[in-house]
């Protein structure tokens, strides 16, 4: 269970995020939608233990993120955007690492590991240096990083970004199945169709505050149009695409 | 096995999580040695530089000879403990200054642990680990020879103080500066962090070049009685605290070497007081800040007119790219700004050195009869400037981003020559103005000054193309590599030691006549002119076979 209560995050002047509330039960998958510098990755940041809130608070599994944070921490696994990795070890020796960190039993991890590489398509190259994988194949190893030791809550921030199309179905089903396991799951994407595809609830924000929360077609109600895409467009208060576009190439030829 | 047990429940009772420690430290150390080229890491594999570890161990292996050689000569034991220390004390310190100085405050650690179940203490625990294998490792190479002397000339009790002294200040320099930037990260705020990081490094810098030459000098006026003056000053160097260690293996002791001996444990102890409490930092919530703080800029008058003024000197669009990256990667690349902050004070403490021991002096005018040729550190310091900073300029974190060079229709001639000329623009010009304006201060003979300036220059620029020839390598595309900067910068000293002798004995010879003075600076600009068409010719050369590496 993922609860946040009057969540604010402020960088100096600049409020990244305001007062967010907001409760995602186990087996939903709750899709975090909003434009670029909406407010997504610090909310994630700091439900993930990596930053503070300025104020308020959030409880992860249970457990308080700013007091308890080692507790909260070994509850979540988390896919970061940045899709950082020590990309000197091998594939193998990154889940190891991931897993001594959540003391797994070196029997268990191990075989996890193999089960996961394995689902992911990685096992053929386990032992291969990162350095010399492909953007997609570091994001299976942050996912199977994310799962190995089997958490309850996880936050994923992009997850299919890299993924091929086989790898990025894989992924959409394991979430939906771990859904019905009772996992809480925290889904951050610009790609909306998959959003509506795979979420149980969705959440926009636009400038660090909250600006719609239900199911796709609650969205779509509310707002008075025909796709989530639109919904989007309308409460994020972009101006006709068709606008944007044609002011942007005007003035690339201007230049 | 009980023992087994003790080390979990040792580290558990400091707060540390003994299963997650060894962990993080073992898979740090696989890292740092992937990326040296035994480690055989793809970015330096087609260097073919497993000559960059081995000329490190060589060039240790050389200062180590030569101090067994004082270690051999030494009749004082608490000089030769002194000679030994003081050396230890600058090969240690200038590791940490140019190779570990971001050891605590790492993006990539941040990204990648911030949100497992790490705690604080565990993860500082690692990273201490971590430094102390390093300098300990260089401490156990560099003085490998000198112990063995002690043990072979002295008697085993000595050697064992010897072992205990070399260590003791091994240890206490590398825990002194930790606690420094570990300090610094707790003390200060996310907005000033950056830039306090920048003050720590010059002080830090000033301290351990400052006190290593200061010390130098004493020892060498000492080596020629063969014994050291005991004066209240020695309780003020650390070094001086350890080496009392072989006056009392030696039975030779006093008072004061008690007192000495009593002091360097109660520095060991504050230190490792001093980290445990440091220990408790919160450092996901301090790195977070220093990643996601960015530094606060003024405007300044200067950087408003920037832009007009670089397409004035940097004419090519490769010469203003670079020198706008030189530039904002000083101001933004924490690591590239720390690692120029740790070289900077060297240059500047030789230049005190030069006139304390007043070797400024007008080139022109021979040494009396009788007297040798003044040996100028201020030479040294114009020579290596330049040259030093090349060492770290082809290494970022943000390597990734070279790319750009490559991806973009850019001469990768005029890029590695135009990132040298931003080197000569922004470091070596400004450093001669100052030098010149120095030399003036003490000789009063301007003409004498802007010639010999002239010259040094030239030299020096000589010596930072051939680091480009040697190394021609797109400025900032390579991971940082841990003891390669520190391992070059020794090496390059010890060369530009051997010009500045060479110099100062023919310099006087050269100034005899307008005639010798032409051959000389047309020799130089020839050489010049050779090398950057050599230079030319080997980027063009390399050109088929570079490739990104990120």
């Amino acid at each position: 269970m993922i609860q946040t209560h009057h969540l604010s995050r402020r960088y100096g002047p600049k409020l990244a995020l305001s007062d967010l509330s907001l409760r995602v039960e186990p087996g939903e998958i709750l899709g975090f939608l909003g434009p670029n510098g909406a407010g997504k990755s610090t909310t994630v940041k700091i439900l993930t233990g990596m930053i503070r809130p300025t104020s308020g608070s959030a409880l992860v599994g249970g457990f308080d993120i700013v007091q308890q944070p080692i507790e909260a921490k070994r509850k979540l696994g988390y896919v970061p955007e940045s899709a950082a990795v020590y990309d000197g070890l091998t594939a193998a020796e990154y889940l190891d690492l991931v897993a001594c960190l959540h003391h797994l039993d070196p029997k268990v991890a191990q075989a996890r590991r193999s089960e996961l590489l394995e689902l992911f398509d990685l096992l053929e190259v386990e032992d291969q240096r990162m350095t010399e994988f492909s953007k997609g194949m570091r994001q299976k190893v942050l996912l199977a990083s994310a799962l190995i030791h089997r958490p309850e809550v996880l936050f994923l921030d992009e997850p299919l970004d890299g993924l091929d199309a086989n790898a990025a179905l894989v992924v959409k089903e394991v979430l939906k199945q771990l859904a019905a396991q009772g996992k809480t799951i925290l889904f951050c994407s610009h790609i909306l169709d998959v959003v509506e595809r795979i979420c149980t609830r969705i959440v926009i924000i636009n400038n660090g505050q909250q600006i719609a929360n239900g199911t796709s077609a609650e969205i779509r109600e509310t707002t008075g149009t025909a796709s989530l895409e639109q919904a989007f467009s309308k409460l994020t208060g972009v101006k006709d695409v068709g606008t944007v576009a044609s002011e942007f190439i005007a003035a690339l030829e201007k230049a | 096995m009980p023992g087994a047990r003790m080390i979990p429940r040792f580290f558990a009772a400091l707060g540390i999580d003994y299963a997650q420690w060894l962990a993080l430290t073992k898979v740090a150390l696989k890292l740092d040695w992937r990326q040296t080229s035994l480690g055989g890491s793809r970015y330096r594999a087609r260097r073919g530089s497993r000559a960059a570890i081995i000329s490190q161990l060589i060039f240790y292996g050389i200062f180590g000879f030569f101090m067994a050689f004082v270690v051999w000569q030494g009749t004082d034991v608490f000089l030769v403990g002194l000679v030994l220390t003081s050396y230890v004390f600058f090969i240690v310190g200038t590791a940490v200054l140019i190779d570990h100085n971001s050891a605590l405050t790492s993006a990539t650690d941040y990204g990648v642990l911030a949100f497992q179940p790490v705690s604080s203490r565990t993860y500082f625990a690692a990273k201490l680990a971590n430094v102390l294998v390093y300098t300990l490792a260089i401490t156990t190479v560099a003085a490998f020879l000198p112990i063995v002397a002690l043990f072979v000339v002295h008697g085993a009790a000595i050697g064992f103080a010897g072992v205990a002294a070399i260590y003791g200040i091994s240890l206490a320099t590398a825990l002194g500066m930790l606690t420094g930037y570990a300090w610094m990260l707790q003390r200060i705020g996310a907005d000033a962090l950056k830039r306090a990081l920048s003050y720590v490094q010059l002080v830090m810098s000033f301290a351990i070049y400052g006190g290593y030459f200061l010390m130098s000098k004493s020892v060498v006026s000492n080596l020629a009685t063969a014994k050291v003056q005991k004066t209240p000053w020695l309780l003020l160097y650390p070094g001086a605290w350890f080496s009392s260690y072989l006056d009392l293996a030696a039975g030779t002791w006093s008072t004061f070497d008690v007192g000495l001996a009593i002091t360097s444990l109660v520095l060991l102890g504050v230190l490792a007081a001093g980290l445990g409490g440091r220990l408790s930092l919160d450092y996901s919530a301090r790195l977070a800040a220093l990643a996601a703080t960015p530094v606060k800029q003024k405007k300044s008058r200067a950087a408003r007119s920037g832009g007009a003024r670089l397409e004035w000197w940097h004419r090519s669009g490769e010469a203003r790219a670079m020198a706008v990256l030189v530039r904002s990667q000083f101001r933004n690349d924490q690591r590239f700004r720390l690692t120029v902050l740790g070289v900077l004070p060297l240059t500047l403490v030789y230049v005190f050195m030069g006139v304390r021991d007043g070797t400024i002096v007008d080139p022109f005018v021979p040494p009396p009869a009788g007297h040798g040729a003044h040996f100028s550190l201020v030479t040294v310091a114009v020579l290596m400037f330049p040259s030093l900073l090349k060492i770290s300029l082809s290494q970022s974190e943000s390597f990734q981003a070279a790319w750009v060079f490559f991806a973009s229709p850019t001469d990768r001639k005029r890029i590695i020559q135009s990132s040298k000329n931003a080197l000569v623009t922004f470091f070596l010009l400004p450093y001669l103005a100052f030098v010149a304006a120095l030399y003036v201060y003490f000789v009063h003979n301007v003409w004498h000054v802007l010639l010999h300036v002239l010259f040094l220059g030239l030299l020096s620029h000589l010596l930072l193309q051939l680091m480009v020839l040697l190394d021609p390598e797109l400025p900032f595309s390579r991971p940082w590599q841990k003891s390669r900067n520190s391992g070059m910068l020794f090496g390059f000293m010890m060369v530009i030691f051997v010009a500045a002798a060479l110099l100062q004995v023919f310099g006087p010879e050269m100034y005899q006549s307008v005639a010798t003075i032409g051959v000389v600076l047309g020799v130089l600009v020839g050489t010049s002119i050779i090398v950057d068409l050599l230079t030319r010719a080997r980027i063009a050369g390399q050109a088929h076979s570079l490739e990104f590496e990120g």
